[in-house]
């Protein structure tokens, strides 16, 4: 979990102590980001819920929103980097950091980097089911003093994956339809610091799958590689749930996506308007398939 | 807010080598998936002669496949499929005459690196 440093100013550290929830949830790690197959379906790699794969890629995402601090409101600017590299076909290590800016008060650096694991668990080819494991830690002192906490946080995960595409031929236009999940508590190093659990959903309508698989209704690009989505990243701590509803497009190709949403705060500690997030990701199996996009040992 | 600047400018640089990334990275081969398939998923057509698909990088003729079964999962192509010589993204298998009901397309299209995927999808005969 990142938390915006209280460490600079007293200011900040007002300011930060309120809005920690809310950007909490803004800032909710990604473990890994995957391009992961189950059967005929493809779960894209979500912006804000990690979907259930592993996989050798690389992540951008900018993030913008307004939560609430002890002065007023105050506007996060935060741009993510992650890139993942499989050791194996099913074990993924990732390296993750964010650069956030942020005004009232102003503060800007590097949040704390992250290393993570992630183990592909089980896929079910018939069903589309897939699930992973993994678990990610924020390394405390690793950022900028004005941004990054000084502690560590912990967070094992657990993440699943499921497309309707074994749906009987009376519900063939629900077959493009897919969820996705994760949950994990994040644990914090620092004495008295707060844990918090993390979870999220995505609900996801694939135009390619319906395109490929249950009726070409001659949808033309850039629709045909198009994903409507919404996903709903939220975090419980201290007895109050923060979080998101974000509805969105993903653009997919074999090579990478492009993603956009919208972030709708659920309360008041989430956010006082509609933030943005925007992502690009390149699926290194893909386009470099012989070199850096293939496991370290097959 | 020139940190700031400096920070967009660098970004957008590499959004933009994101972008040239996937618009230039053509030339590889890796997961392949159909662009075109004839006759369409879902659609309802006359007898067709073949099925042909059309994927989005160039397939391994050696382990690429592409059969069609019937309602009761017989398969009825009696002929293998093959990969278009002239066009080596295009897989296709000649059909002997359909009578009407429901059939369902399976294909395997392994990208010359060794990437599979595979999937499946149904069309009707009047």
């Amino acid at each position: 979990m990142h938390i915006i440093s209280t460490r600079r100013g007293k200011p900040l550290l007002a300011a930060s102590i309120v809005s920690a929830a809310a950007n909490a949830t803004l800032l909710m790690p990604s473990l890994a980001t995957a391009h992961a197959i189950a059967g005929d379906r493809v779960f894209p790699s979500t912006l804000a819920v990690d979907d259930p794969g592993v996989g050798d890629e690389a992540n951008l995402e900018y993030g913008h929103q307004r939560v609430p601090g002890d002065n007023g409101d105050q506007s996060i600017n935060t741009f993510q980097f992650e890139y993942d590299k499989l050791i194996t076909q099913r074990l993924a290590l990732s390296v993750d950091g964010t650069y956030a800016l942020q005004n009232n008060p102003t503060a800007r650096g590097f949040d704390n980097f992250g290393v993570g694991l992630k183990y592909l668990l089980y896929v079910n080819e018939p069903h589309e089911f897939m699930s992973s494991i993994g678990v990610n830690a924020e390394l405390g002192g690793t950022g900028s003093k004005a941004i990054a906490a000084s502690f560590s946080t912990i967070s094992p995960t657990v993440f699943a994956g499921k497309g309707f595409g074994d749906l009987p031929d009376s519900l063939a236009y629900l077959r493009p339809i897919a969820v996705t999940g994760e949950a994990g508590p994040a644990l914090a190093t620092g004495a008295g610091q707060p844990n918090a659990f993390n979870y999220g959903f995505t609900a996801q309508y694939s135009l390619p799958y319906l395109q490929q698989h249950v009726h070409d209704i001659g949808l033309p690009q850039p629709l045909a590689n198009t994903i409507p989505l919404v996903e709903i990243p939220l975090s419980r701590s201290q007895g109050q749930t923060t979080g998101t509803v974000n509805p969105g497009f993903i653009w997919i190709n074999r090579y990478g996506q492009f993603g956009i949403e919208a972030q709708i705060p659920i309360n008041r500690a989430s956010g006082s308007r509609v933030g943005i997030l925007m992502q690009a990701h390149i699926f290194f199996d893909d386009v470099a398939p012989t070199t850096i996009g293939k496991p370290l040992f097959q | 807010m020139k940190a700031h600047g400096n920070v967009c400018r660098q970004l957008a640089k590499k959004c933009l080598a994101s972008v040239a990334a996937l618009c230039l990275a053509s030339a590889a081969s890796a997961h392949v998936f159909p662009q075109k398939q004839e006759p369409g998923a879902g659609t309802t057509v006359a007898s067709p002669e073949r099925i042909k698909i059309a994927f989005d990088g160039q397939l391994e003729p050696s382990f690429s496949t592409l059969t069609v079964t019937d309602t009761s999962g017989k398969q009825v192509n009696t002929v293998k499929a093959a990969v278009d010589a002239q066009q080596p993204t295009v897989i296709s298998v000649p059909l002997p005459s359909l009578s009407a009901g429901h059939y369902t397309v399976h294909w395997a299209a392994v990208a010359s690196d060794g990437h599979r995927t595979h999937g499946d999808y149904s069309f009707d005969v009047k």
